[in-house]
C-alpha cells in the first residue's frame, strides 16, 4: 500500500503521547492497536515500526503492516 | 479518572513457515482472529489493506472477547483455548495433563512456535498486574515464549512537547 503521508514516529522506544495526538487518539488507544498489528505481524513489542500520520504502519523493511485506525 | 483504564488483554501467536492454518483450528477446534499461511496475503483492516504473510501465523486475541480488566483472566482463556478446555473444561488433573502433553507433541511434529503476548496499559502510578505462576510454569513447559508490554499514562505535553516536530 502506498503511503504518501509524513513519518511521525520511527523510534525503538514506545511511542509518546505526542503521537496519538498528532493521530486524534489516546495514547492507550495507540499502544492497543499496536500491539495487535506488532502480534498479527509477529513482531515483538519491541521491534522497530515506522507510523505514519495517516495511521499506517510499516515494519522496520518497510513493508505495510497494517493501519492504526482500523484496531480502533 | 479515567474509567477506560487500565486496559488489557492477551494474544497468542501459533508461527511456523511449514504451519497450515486449518490444521491448527481443526485440532484446537477455535476460530482465530486472524489466520495466513507463508505467502498468503490476509486483510488487515479497510485502512490496513492486504498484507503478505511472510511465515504462516495462527494468532487469537482475547481483547472483544474476555471482559475483564485482570490480565489473568485473559490468560485463562488463552490457556483453555490451548488445551480445548473451552469445550472440555475439567479439574482432573490426569485429563488436564493428558491435554497439555497433547498439545506439545502437535506443536513439536511441526516445529511450531508459540507465543503469548500480555498487554495492559493503566493509569500514572498504578501497579502493573503480576502473571500467576501457574500460568508461567504451563506456558514454559510447553514452550511458549511470553511477552510482557506493560505501559501507562504519560503526563499530558508540555507546550515545548506539544511543537515537536
Amino acid at each position: 500500500m502506498a503511503t504518501l503521508s509524513r513519518v511521525i514516529w520511527n523510534k525503538i522506544r514506545n511511542p509518546t503521547k505526542w503521537v496519538s495526538e498528532q493521530l486524534g487518539i489516546e495514547r492507550w488507544q495507540l499502544r492497543k492497536a499496536l500491539h495487535k498489528i506488532k502480534a498479527r505481524n509477529n513482531l515483538g513489542s519491541t521491534d522497530r515500526i515506522e507510523i505514519y500520520e495517516d495511521g499506517n504502519v510499516r515494519d522496520e523493511f518497510g513493508e505495510h503492516i497494517g493501519n492504526v485506525f482500523d484496531e480502533i | 479518572m479515567r474509567s477506560e483504564l487500565p486496559q488489557t488483554f492477551a494474544t497468542l501467536r501459533i508461527v511456523g513457515d511449514d504451519l497450515i492454518p486449518e490444521q491448527v483450528t481443526k485440532f484446537l477446534k477455535l476460530v482465530p482472529t486472524v489466520s495466513y499461511a507463508k505467502g498468503e496475503y490476509y486483510s488487515a483492516g479497510k485502512r490496513g489493506g492486504q498484507v503478505l504473510g511472510r511465515t504462516g501465523l495462527w494468532y487469537l486475541s482475547t481483547d472483544g472477547i474476555v471482559a475483564s480488566g485482570d490480565l489473568n483472566d485473559h490468560l485463562h482463556y488463552i490457556l483453555s483455548s490451548l488445551l480445548g478446555g473451552a469445550r472440555h473444561t475439567s479439574n482432573n488433573a490426569a485429563i488436564f495433563t493428558a491435554n497439555v502433553l497433547q498439545f506439545k507433541k502437535f506443536v513439536d511434529r511441526q516445529s511450531l512456535k508459540i507465543v503469548i503476548t500480555c498487554f495492559w496499559y493503566g493509569q500514572i502510578g498504578s501497579k502493573r498486574p503480576v502473571v500467576r505462576r501457574i500460568f508461567k510454569e504451563i506456558f514454559d513447559f510447553i514452550g511458549a515464549e511470553m511477552e510482557l508490554d506493560f505501559d501507562t499514562d504519560e503526563p499530558p505535553l508540555s507546550d515545548a512537547e506539544l511543537t515537536e516536530a
